[in-house]
C-alpha cells in the first residue's frame, strides 16, 4: 500500500495545533456563555425602586430648562444601556463656614457632601446601598469652586483613580464655558470607562498584533537552517599550538587625558487623585475631585 | 573487482554500523572473498554480466542491474591509489536520523522531504581529497594601543599606552583537506569539515565495497592554491589571537613563509542526498564521519500558508476573545 503523505500531513497539522484548537474552542464556549448571561442581566428591569426618579439637581441654576430636560433624557438613555445611575448635582452654597479652605480640606468636605447626597437618596441601579452608579457634585460657591465625582458599586470597582481623574479633565474642558457639555462629558466618560464591551479600535490593534506574531512565527519556522563553518582556527595545527612562539611588547609612550563630567539635575511632578473610602453612611465609595 | 560471500555467494559490503565487512544476504560477518573482474576498464558486471555505465572519475559504484558493489581496480592502483582514508562511521540509517533531527523544526518543509522513500535514495561517496602539510614561519610587526578609562570625583581620566608589538612563531599545519572532485562544490565541502584524522587508516579497497568513490579529478598542484589560502587564513587568525589584548592595532608587516610542504591523496566519507521539489534541486551533504549536515531545507508554500494562517487565526481569536470574555464577566 502506498504511503499517503497528504493524510499524514493533515494528521500532523491537527496534532500540532490540537492544544490551541482546544483552548480557542473552550474560550469560544466560555465567551458565548458569558455573553448570554450578560445579555440576560442587561435585559433585567431596574431593581432599586427606593431612589427618586430625579437625576439632575441644578441648585446653582447653571442650566436652562431645555438643557436640564435634555440631560435627564440623556441620562435615562445611558442608564437603560449601562444599568448604572447617573446623578448631576450643582450647588452654590459654601462647603464650610471657613473663609479659606486648604486643598485637602476642600477634598474632604466635597467628598463627604457628595457621598451623603448619594447615600441619603439611596441611588444605585441595582440597590439603594452601595448600588451601581456615580454622582457629579459641582460646587459653584466663590472660592470653593470645583467638581467631585463620587463612584459606587460596579463603577467604584471599575474606575481607577487615574480614570476618575481623566474623566474630570474632560469635565474641566467645559466647566466654565458650557456646564451642560461638561456634565455630558462626565456621563460619556463614565460610560466609556464602564466599557459596554471592547472598543472597536482594540480589534484593529489585535489584528496588527496577530499579523506581527504570524510574521515572527513564519520567519522562525521558515529558516533555511544552513550549516556554519565549524572548523576551529587551530584545527590543522600539529599539537594544537604554534612552536617557538616568541613575542615582544615594548611600551613606546603613554599619555593621560582628563575630562570634567557635566552633571544635571532633574525635577519631577507628582499627580493626585481620589481613592476608595467609606462614607458617613457606611457605604464604600470611590472618586476624585478637581478644584477650580 | 568485488567482494563475494564465501558462505552464500552474495555481495559483501562494508557496514559502518557493524564497523566491518558484512554479507546482507546471509548476515555473515567478514566472509568476503576478493573476486577480480576485468583487469582493464570494466564493461560488463563480473557478477551478473549486465552492461556497466559509470563516470570518467568513478572508482567504485553499484551495478544498476544486480546492485553489486563494484570497484574499478585500475582506478585505485598506482598513482591513483589513495594513501589514507577515513572509512564511513555513519551508515544510512544513522544519516536519516541525523537529517530528521536537524530539520525537525522546519515545519514548512514538504511532507515527503524526510520520508524513508526519499531518504533511501541517498548515496555514500568516498570523495577524493588532497591533504596538505605545511611547515611555516610566521611573523608580525605592529603598533598596539591599550586604552584604560577611570573616574575620580567628577573627572574622567583616559590613559592611552602605545606599544611596539612583534610576534614570531613556527606553525606546523598537517592534513589541510581540499577536495579534488568536480562533482562536489568547493564551498560545500569546506563546510562539511572538519574530519577527525584519528580515524584515518591506510587505504583498503574493502571499505569501498557498497559505496560510490571517485579518484582525484585534479592534481595536488592544481589544488594547492586553495590549501594555501586556507593555511594563510588560519595562520593570520592565530597571529591575531596572539595580540588580542590590544584595543586597536596597526599592522606594519606580516609574513607567512612556507618552509616545507607535502601532500597526500586520501578518500574521505560524505553522504549525498538529492531532494527535488517544484523543479528545484536541494542537495544535502553529510559528513560520513560525524554527521555534520550541509544543505538548506526546502519550503512548501502551501504548508507555510496553512500553518501561518492557522497561527494568525488562533492568535487573533485569543486576542479578541479574552477581553470580550472579561468585559462580560
Amino acid at each position: 500500500m502506498d504511503f499517503d503523505f497528504q493524510k499524514e500531513a493533515r494528521k500532523g497539522y491537527f496534532k500540532y495545533f490540537s492544544i490551541w484548537f482546544l483552548i480557542v474552542f473552550v474560550l469560544l464556549i466560555a465567551t458565548a456563555a458569558a455573553g448570554i448571561r450578560h445579555y440576560r442581566i442587561m435585559q433585567a428591569p431596574r431593581a432599586n425602586t427606593a431612589a427618586p426618579s430625579e437625576r439632575v439637581y441644578d441648585e446653582a441654576n447653571l442650566l436652562t430648562d431645555e438643557e436640564e430636560q435634555s440631560l435627564r433624557d440623556y441620562i435615562a438613555e445611558k442608564e437603560a444601556k449601562y444599568h448604572i445611575d447617573f446623578v448631576v448635582w450643582t450647588f452654590d452654597e459654601p462647603l464650610s463656614d471657613k473663609s479659606s479652605l486648604s486643598d485637602s480640606e476642600w477634598n474632604r468636605l466635597i467628598m463627604n457632601k457628595a457621598d451623603d447626597f448619594w447615600d441619603q437618596r439611596q441611588y444605585g441601579y441595582n440597590k439603594g446601598f452601595e448600588g451601581d452608579g456615580s454622582l457629579l457634585a459641582d460646587c459653584r460657591y466663590p472660592g470653593q469652586r470645583g467638581e467631585w465625582l463620587s463612584t459606587s458599586g460596579s463603577v467604584y470597582e471599575a474606575l481607577s483613580s487615574a480614570e476618575v481623574d481623566s474623566i474630570l479633565y474632560d469635565v474641566d474642558e467645559y466647566y466654565d464655558s458650557n456646564p451642560y457639555k461638561a456634565y455630558k462629558a462626565y456621563i460619556d466618560g463614565v460610560c466609556r470607562k464602564m466599557g459596554g464591551g471592547v472598543p472597536g479600535f482594540y480589534y484593529l490593534i489585535a489584528l496588527v498584533a496577530a499579523a506581527l506574531f504570524t510574521w515572527v512565527y513564519y520567519s522562525s519556522h521558515a529558516k533555511k537552517n544552513a550549516a556554519a563553518n565549524t572548523v576551529a582556527v587551530k584545527q590543522y595545527v600539529v599539537g594544537g599550538k604554534p612552536a617557538n612562539n616568541t613575542g615582544r611588547d615594548n611600551l613606546l609612550h603613554k599619555n593621560v587625558t582628563k575630562r570634567i563630567i557635566q552633571t544635571s539635575s532633574s525635577g519631577g511632578r507628582s499627580g493626585g487623585g481620589g481613592g476608595g473610602h467609606i462614607s458617613s453612611g457606611g457605604a464604600h465609595h470611590g472618586g476624585g475631585g478637581h478644584r477650580h | 573487482m568485488f567482494y563475494k560471500c564465501a558462505n552464500c555467494g552474495g555481495n559483501v559490503v562494508y557496514n559502518p554500523e557493524k564497523k566491518g565487512m558484512f554479507c546482507p544476504y546471509c548476515d555473515s560477518p567478514d566472509s568476503e572473498q576478493r573476486t577480480e573482474g576485468d583487469k582493464d576498464e570494466m564493461v560488463l558486471c563480473p557478477n551478473c554480466g549486465g552492461e556497466l555505465v559509470y563516470d570518467e572519475y568513478t572508482s567504485a559504484f553499484r551495478c544498476a542491474y544486480c546492485d553489486t558493489g563494484l570497484i574499478l581496480t585500475p582506478r585505485i592502483d598506482g598513482a591513483y591509489r589513495p594513501k589514507k582514508m577515513i572509512p564511513f562511521q555513519m551508515g544510512k540509517e544513522m544519516c536519516k536520523k541525523a537529517l530528521r533531527e536537524r530539520f525537525k523544526k522546519n515545519l514548512f518543509a514538504p511532507d515527503d522531504f524526510l520520508s524513508d522513500v526519499r531518504l533511501d535514495g541517498m548515496s555514500g561517496n568516498y570523495v577524493p581529497y588532497w591533504l596538505y602539510e605545511y611547515q611555516t614561519h610566521c611573523d608580525f610587526q605592529g603598533q598596539g594601543r591599550k586604552i584604560r578609562t577611570w573616574v575620580s570625583g567628577n573627572t574622567e581620566y583616559t590613559e592611552t599606552s602605545v606599544y611596539d608589538v612583534s610576534r614570531s612563531m613556527d606553525i606546523h599545519f598537517d592534513k589541510i583537506p581540499v577536495d579534488a572532485s568536480i562533482a562536489m562544490p568547493n564551498d560545500v565541502m569546506d563546510l562539511v569539515e572538519p574530519f577527525d584524522y584519528k580515524q584515518c587508516v591506510d587505504f583498503d579497497p574493502k571499505f569501498l565495497s557498497g559505496f560510490r568513490a571517485e579518484f582525484y579529478n585534479f592534481s595536488a598542484e592544481e589544488e594547492e592554491n586553495r590549501a594555501n589560502q586556507k593555511m594563510k587564513a588560519s595562520a593570520e587568525k592565530i597571529l591575531k589571537e596572539s595580540y588580542a589584548g590590544y584595543s586597536s592595532i596597526t599592522t606594519t608587516s606580516q609574513h607567512v613563509d612556507i618552509r616545507e610542504q607535502h601532500s597526500e591523496y586520501a578518500l574521505l566519507p560524505v553522504w549525498h542526498y538529492d531532494y527535488s521539489y517544484n523543479g528545484q534541486d536541494y542537495p544535502f551533504y553529510i559528513n560520513g564521519q560525524n554527521g555534520k549536515i550541509v544543505g538548506e531545507a526546502p519550503l512548501s508554500k502551501k504548508k507555510a500558508l496553512a500553518y501561518s494562517l492557522t497561527a494568525f487565526g488562533i492568535c487573533y481569536a485569543l486576542l479578541a476573545l479574552v477581553p470580550l470574555l472579561v468585559s462580560f464577566l
